[in-house]
């Protein structure tokens, strides 16, 4: 089952957040526990990348740290996918534990994110990001996870 | 591994992409820049305004390029080197967006000059001396430096020759300046 989807540009600024199936103890319609989930699900990617990026081994040609973007967290009751473009889109999608890999669907969201978004002339710039008031791209992504398997259960 | 050379990614990307017509595409951007040149006082604004433009369409260009470029070709890892990153601008962007290659040559490992036979911006132009020092495809260093810049590299793009001054070929250089540092915006700060 598929919780929730977020978007959030390179600084954090979360340009979309849907939920699509909610929990226990959701927090939809309280926008202030609402905000402060947008950016505890932010720090929790960017945070782990960070962590990982330190622990992870040195590419012996190069000298540099090898480049490993985070993919999924695993724990029992929940899973989190994320997809984070080279321009510093973080697409974050939450499931249940029972979907093992979302990493191609989300880059098909990406497709269709710079299809609706990115090259849509509809869509205004808001401080170096976008005004998400396009609802376009709102309804592709939700036809799209629907047909995931394992979307509804 | 076997991996695809970047000149068959290049291809296979502008084989599924939409496309227009050439000369509909030069006469238009001749338009633009005649319009700027009536709108502007002197041909060091027209410049700045398409240098402008360019990047405001670089940061956009730089997704479609991610994310045609992984469709077309899923076991290209993302660029590494700047050398790379020239490589892939010369055989795959241009080709994908402009529908030419470009002979690129490394000077350094922080600087390559990609060379044009042609410039489908520019045919049929001839900058008058009136208008001398009119940059008139300035908007694709504006391009190159838009979409570096949103995958973290500051770089300086600029002519060194252009066909529609006299040259016989236009030459773009572009010189890698930093890698800008990823971090968290304002709304993260003292939590």
């Amino acid at each position: 089952m598929i919780y929730s989807f977020y978007v959030y540009r390179r600084d954090g600024v979360c340009l979309f957040k849907t939920t699509y199936h909610s929990v226990d103890g959701d927090v939809e319609g309280d926008p202030e526990a609402e905000d402060e989930r947008e950016k505890l699900v932010f720090g929790m990617a960017f945070s782990l990348k960070e962590l990982i990026g330190q622990l992870s081994p040195m590419d012996g040609s190069t000298g540099q740290q090898i480049d490993c973007p985070l993919g999924t967290v695993k724990t029992k009751s929940s899973t989190m996918h994320t997809y984070e473009t080279l321009t510093g889109f973080r697409f974050i999608v939450y499931t249940d534990p029972s979907i093992n890999t979302m990493q191609h669907h989300l880059q098909a969201i990406y497709r269709i994110w710079v299809d609706k978004v990115v090259k849509s002339p509809l869509v205004k710039q808001k401080g170096g990001g976008y005004d998400i008031s396009d609802t376009e791209f709102e309804r592709q992504a939700k036809e799209y996870f629907e047909k995931v398997p394992g979307f509804q259960r | 591994m076997s991996k695809v050379p970047l000149s068959r990614t290049g291809d296979i990307v502008w084989s599924r992409t939409s496309k227009t017509n050439s000369e509909l595409f030069t006469l238009t951007y001749g338009v633009l820049v005649a319009q700027l040149l009536r709108d502007f006082e002197g041909v060091e604004e027209v410049n700045r305004e398409l240098r402008r433009m360019g990047r405001n369409i670089g940061v956009r260009l730089i997704d479609e390029y991610l994310s045609k470029v992984s469709l077309a070709s899923p076991s290209t890892p993302p660029c590494t080197a700047f050398r790379q990153t020239g490589d892939s601008i010369a055989k795959v962007a241009f080709k994908m967006f402009l529908g030419i290659t470009c002979d690129i040559t490394h000077t350094t490992d922080k600087k390559f000059v990609l060379t044009l036979t042609e410039n489908p911006l520019s045919t049929f132009v001839e900058v008058p001396p009136s208008r001398e020092g009119l940059s008139y495809a300035e908007i694709l260093n504006g391009v190159i430096e838009g979409a570096l810049g949103a995958v973290s590299l500051r770089v300086k793009s600029k002519f060194m020759k252009q066909i529609e001054r006299g040259d016989d070929v236009t030459e773009i250089v572009v010189e890698m300046i930093e890698r800008i540092k990823d971090g968290v915006g304002e709304g993260y700060k003292d939590e």
